[in-house]
């Protein structure tokens, strides 16, 4: 089963996104804070990682940080999810070297097929089976 | 011979006497007059037999003061540079200054009086104007409201006015013979401007800290100059030290005040992003939840839930929205908005536009449809702003039309001075009542339709459209007439170059 790790502060955003992974047949693991988040990646090793970028303490930045610096955590996608509040901030997402953006609000019917395409090079890499 | 010697003799002192430019008169021992020369003559503007015989004194204007010179010279056996003023007859006055010897008999007995009288009329007009000038000058630095000092090369101060007196709290006299860069915090740089002033001549604006007899520090801003003697060689310094405390704390009260309403915009930013986070947050759960219910993920719906979580989902989705727009009038409105001037190709620009816009009509049922001239349109301004305008003009086109069509036009016109380009949205919708037009650009106002229901939207549309429009040098216009639909034009002129 393909493993998603989600990474938010917000219950409710957490919540939603574990309930769309989980509807769609994917493994959602879950982590309301940045650190708890970069600990359960190591652990865990996931398939994809989709974190908030505003998060008290450690942001979406600093677990991004944490992630590429690991030589065993550096090849899992990293993916953004935050809202598109000014102009320019998906740039900067990018630019920082986050591998996608999903924006807030989530919008539950597009989510798990982005979801889904983030996925599918992996995908082609490794010969896994869609979940 | 003898005689005819004596005879020459006579002639030569008449001559010298005559070429005389001081006047030369002759008096005998009770001071009236027995001989005088031309030059005297014209001084009292008589001819020579009237003055012959006649009394001194009469012809000044105190005639004692006259005779009283004259008793000096017996007294004295000579006088000189005697002032007196001279009665001419004419009534003009002359100031002259008398020299006079007395010549004697063999016994010692006085003769009589050689008076020589010169003309200085005009060297006592100069020195009362001197002197008048003086007091001129005088008054001059005491009114000013600086603080002057007059200081030698060597740094000391030969001359303060009372200003300079106030400014430092000592006395004239305590200035006076004392070091100029002494009354400062900092000698070095007070000397150094004297220094500076005496090689350039001038400085302006040299700012020190005077202290002041009570130990009071005083910011000051001089201004200096040279003064220099008749031969052009600078003999010192003229300085007006200006106080500056008042100056130097409503710059601090300034600068204060501007550190403090960058504070207050910054807070206000900073306010207006978390609140915009903050609101966002519960719509991420309101529209991801409906939204997976809608999916019917948790399990089937009836239709009059499906029909109300319809309803929650449009409601919702309205918000973000409504919070974009509020953030770009916040932007718009505080002048944070940065307008990227680029040639702007606006066929492929309107294509765009219409791209997104071409669903939204064809869910409703309405031609859509986008008119372009063959040449290539380009025009130098912001892509962002103009594509904001016209998307919210389609939109609000497509809103407001029920059925037909939905048209976007592009239309360039040449100009004597460049060219006008002018977008036209047309729809065949509802229209809007001639005295509605008026407040269709202010904020909330989407006009009461009356049976027909309140469209969504967030109501800023058209007031974001005006503004973005202002800021690019654009113009908008409405024709509209109820029942045949709308059409939205907005100009940008561009100059040819």
């Amino acid at each position: 089963m393909t493993r998603v790790l989600v990474v938010e502060d917000n219950p409710e955003s957490l919540e939603l996104m574990r309930y769309l992974l989980q509807a769609f047949g994917y493994q959602a693991l879950i982590c309301d804070n940045g650190q708890d988040g970069v600990a359960t990646a190591r652990r865990a090793q996931p398939d994809l990682i989709i974190c908030d970028i505003n998060m008290p303490e450690l942001d979406g930045y600093g677990v991004l940080r944490e992630l590429k610096h690991d030589p065993t955590l550096r090849e899992i996608r990293l993916i953004a999810v935050t809202a598109l509040a000014m102009v320019g901030d998906r740039e900067k997402v990018l630019a920082a070297g986050f591998d996608g953006y999903i924006a807030k609000p989530i919008d539950p019917m597009t989510f798990v097929s982005s979801v889904q395409d983030f996925l599918a090079p992996l995908r082609a890499q490794s010969g896994r089976d869609v979940p | 011979l003898v005689s005819l010697v004596i005879v020459d003799a006579q002639t030569y002192s008449r001559g010298l006497i005559e070429a005389s430019l001081d006047g030369l008169v002759v008096l005998d021992a009770s001071l009236i007059i027995t001989d005088a020369n031309r030059a005297a003559c014209r001084m009292v503007g008589q001819a020579r037999k009237k003055i012959i015989g006649s009394p001194f004194e009469q012809y000044f204007v105190d005639p004692k003061r006259a005779a009283d010179g004259m008793q000096l010279t017996l007294q004295k056996n000579g006088l000189t540079n005697y002032e007196l003023v001279m009665l001419h007859k004419a009534r003009r006055r002359l100031v002259v200054s008398l020299n006079a010897s007395v010549f004697r008999s063999k016994d010692g007995a006085a003769q009589g009086i050689f008076v020589s009288a010169r003309d200085v009329s005009e060297q006592a007009l100069l020195q009362q104007q001197v002197s008048e000038q003086q007091a001129y000058n005088r008054s001059l630095v005491e009114a000013t409201a600086d603080a002057l000092f007059v200081v030698q090369p060597d740094g000391d101060i030969i001359d303060v006015n009372l200003a300079a007196a106030r400014l430092t709290g000592y006395t004239r006299k305590q200035l006076v013979n004392s070091a100029f860069a002494g009354y400062f915090t900092d000698p070095a740089s007070a000397h150094a401007g004297l220094r500076q002033t005496m090689i350039e001549r001038r400085v302006l604006d040299h700012e020190l800290t005077l202290i002041t007899r009570v130990s009071r520090h005083v910011p000051v801003s001089f201004n200096a100059g040279v003064f220099q003697d008749p031969s052009g060689k600078a003999r010192g310094v003229l300085v007006a030290a200006r106080d500056m405390t008042r100056q130097k704390l409503l710059e601090q009260r300034l600068q204060e005040k501007n550190v403090e309403l960058e504070a207050a915009s910054r807070s206000k930013d900073r306010f207006l992003a978390g609140m915009s986070h903050e609101l966002r947050t519960p719509m991420n759960a309101i529209l991801g939840f409906t939204g997976t219910l809608l999916m019917k993920l948790p399990g089937p719906l009836t239709r009059a839930q499906e029909q109300q979580l319809k309803t929650v989902q449009s409601s919702a989705r309205h918000l973000p929205s409504l919070i974009n727009d509020l953030l770009d009038v916040h932007k718009i409105e505080s002048g944070k908005i940065e307008l990227k001037l680029e040639p702007v190709y606006c066929s492929a620009l309107l294509q765009e536009v219409a791209a997104s816009m071409r669903p939204l009509a064809v869910a409703k049922n309405l031609r859509f449809t986008l008119r372009m001239p063959a040449k290539e349109v380009m025009i130098e301004t912001d892509r962002r702003a103009l594509s904001q305008i016209v998307i919210n003009f389609a939109a609000n086109a497509i809103k407001f039309t029920e059925q037909g069509s939905v048209e976007i036009a592009l239309r360039q016109r040449k100009r004597q001075r460049g060219s006008t380009t002018a977008i036209h949205v047309t729809d065949t919708g509802i229209g809007i009542e001639p005295t509605a037009q008026a407040q269709l650009f202010q904020a909330f106002t989407q006009l009461d339709q009356g049976p027909t229901r309140r469209r969504d939207g967030t109501g800023l549309g058209l007031y974001l459209s005006e503004k973005l429009a202002h800021l690019i040098g654009a113009k908008i216009r409405v024709a509209s007439a109820v029942g045949a639909g709308s059409t939205f034009t907005l100009t940008i002129a561009s100059s040819s170059r």
